[in-house]
């Protein structure tokens, strides 16, 4: 089976694409050394998904499967590259298998709340790799095809000239050893405020929910979940989370989780490791007052 | 004159299924959501809140802006139109749709639907469905009607009737571009971004405005092929501790912590 892996270094995150593709590979039991790994090169205010597909479709051409990993460029040229190529796609997948010359793969549907199984038609597969998929050990590839995007298929949207800004969104909360992640029993600015002075005491990076972050009762960076942070600590406390899928997603990765719900039949609950039914507001006072 | 449409979707509150639910459904091989309470899908509620932002930074520098909106699903999705209508939406229509995990189907109904209107400058849609999560429409109509595509937008605002100043995220990094239109626009995460609410007034006025009502043909077959689902057990070991002593438990956790080497 011919297949090629790509990784876009005008993305700053180099290392996680590797992490991510590579986890994948070893999950879906490929090994690297039969993939053909091709690096997208350029400044990243020349980059754009068109200039990148033209020169992805002559480079990957008889491709049977075409992984990409799964940041926000990935899944664009994963859907868009097939559409061009002829062959079908899917985003965010878990794992794979050939059934029969047929590629089925797997991905999280209903918010997240089930697997769904998808059987791929005509190749090549375009697929990203969901983003919680990381491999623990990255050893550098050897043997890594550089393409430069070349000026010819630069299109208006890479124009330099009409760039106002780029800036790099920031990502501390992702390298936190310890998160207090408000949810929406959180519904007011004051008691995010309090939250975000409790986990100050406690050392802890303050992280949020998505109807938090939506409210602005909290940054746009203290989003966790599936479109935001995808943290890692040692320990998350989930104060008031319901633990949707999409919640649940950025927090699955800790390796404790302490969830504080007033119900005991939330998402969460089952989903953490100590779970205390209680008043998550009135909790942290009291935590706050031992230190 | 800016001509924008905005593509929507209606979807089930799915964070009011327990885990047992999904669970037994999965069981079953059948998943019933009509009980459920349905809402518009987020990211979209923000498209079109966005789009009204335009709409009246526009006329405030004394342009005009026509907005429409399509969704494709079943008569649920004609409330949402009338309030769209009462919020000053001009052409409302729904294509009859029921198929849930047919991205490319969708697409291709919509872009349909897109095609039968005046040339539009901007085609908006949330950037991902809760359903089938495949973030590929937007891209898929971009891709059948030429038109560029930016995904992960939080903000456009008003330049010229030619560009539009664009803010999305990618990959880690908030860029700001002016644009040229056409331009298909996936949105993202944005705060602060609800869909307001229309007076009394604009709903009564608008209630002789019709809904269209699109029956669509499609003949493409859907190349990725939705096979069946399977519960995803996340549970952990879950010790139930009563909280109903906010300082016994806090003791706790703080012992919790310390044993962790969290906090000293």
């Amino acid at each position: 089976m011919k297949i090629f892996a790509i990784i876009n270094v005008s993305s700053e995150d180099r290392s996680n694409q590797l992490s991510n593709l590579t986890g994948f590979l070893e999950l879906n039991g490929i090994n690297t050394s039969d993939v053909g790994f091709i690096e997208l090169s350029c400044d990243s205010d020349r980059y754009s998904a068109e200039a990148a597909l033209g020169q992805l479709q002559r480079e990957c051409e008889g491709a049977d499967l075409i992984v990409f990993p799964g940041n926000d460029s990935g899944s664009e040229l994963t859907v868009r590259l097939a559409a061009r190529m002829g062959g079908t796609s899917l985003t965010d997948v878990l794992e794979s298998k050939l059934e029969d010359e047929t590629l089925v793969a797997t991905k999280k549907a209903y918010a997240g709340n089930l697997l769904a199984d998808y059987s791929m038609g005509s190749k090549p597969w375009c697929i990203s790799v969901d983003r919680s998929l990381e491999s623990e050990n990255i050893s550098e590839i050897d043997d890594v095809k550089t393409l430069e995007i070349s000026e010819n298929y630069i299109d208006a949207l890479c124009s330099r000239d009409t760039i106002v800004s780029i800036q790099e969104q920031q990502d501390g909360l992702a390298q936190a050893e310890f998160v207090l992640a408000c949810g929406q029993g959180f519904s007011k600015q004051a008691a995010v405020d309090r939250a975000a002075e409790i986990a100050d005491k406690l050392g802890a990076c303050l992280g949020a929910s998505r109807p938090v972050v939506m409210n602005a009762w909290a940054p746009m960076n203290a989003l966790v979940g599936v479109s935001g942070n995808m943290i890692k600590p040692q320990v998350c406390i989930a104060a008031a989370a319901s633990g949707s899928p999409a919640f649940y997603t950025g927090i699955e990765k800790s390796k404790i989780i302490i969830a504080i719900n007033q119900d005991e039949k939330a998402q969460i609950m089952s989903k953490s490791d100590m779970a205390i039914k209680g008043d998550a507001k009135a909790i942290l006072d009291a935590l706050e007052e031992l230190l | 004159m800016t001509r924008i449409v905005n593509c929507f979707k209606i979807e089930p509150e799915f964070d009011k299924v327990s885990n047992e639910e999904w669970a037994q459904a999965a069981q079953n091989g059948q998943i019933e959501l009509g009980y459920l309470k349905s809402r518009i899908n987020l990211q979209d509620e923000s498209a079109l809140e966005l789009a009204l932002r335009f709409r009246d930074a526009a006329e405030a520098a004394g342009e005009t802006c026509e907005l429409s909106a399509i969704s494709a699903g079943s008569k649920t999705v004609n409330n949402t139109l009338q309030t769209l209508a009462a919020l000053g939406y001009t052409s409302t229509d729904r294509i009859v749709w029921g198929e849930e995990f047919a991205p490319l189907r969708t697409a291709r109904v919509i872009a349909d639907a897109i095609l039968g209107k005046p040339e539009q400058d901007m085609i908006i849609c949330g950037g991902q469905s809760g359903t089938g999560s495949n973030r590929s429409v937007p891209l898929l109509i971009s891709e059948m009607l030429g038109i560029p595509c930016i995904t992960g937008v939080t903000e456009f605002t008003y330049v010229s009737d030619k560009e539009v100043k664009v803010t999305y995220g990618r990959d880690g990094m908030e860029i700001t571009q002016i644009v040229s239109m056409p331009l298909v626009m996936a949105i993202g995460d944005v705060q602060k971004a609800f869909l307001r609410v229309p007076t009394l007034m604009q709903r009564m006025a608008c209630m002789a405005q019709p809904i269209g009502e699109i029956n669509p043909e499609c003949n493409i077959e859907e190349g990725t092929k939705f096979r069946g689902f399977r519960y995803l057990d996340q549970s952990r070991t879950a010790e139930l501790i009563d909280g109903s002593n906010p300082a016994e438990a806090a003791q706790i956790i703080l012992d919790r912590l310390k044993k962790e080497g969290v906090v000293k």
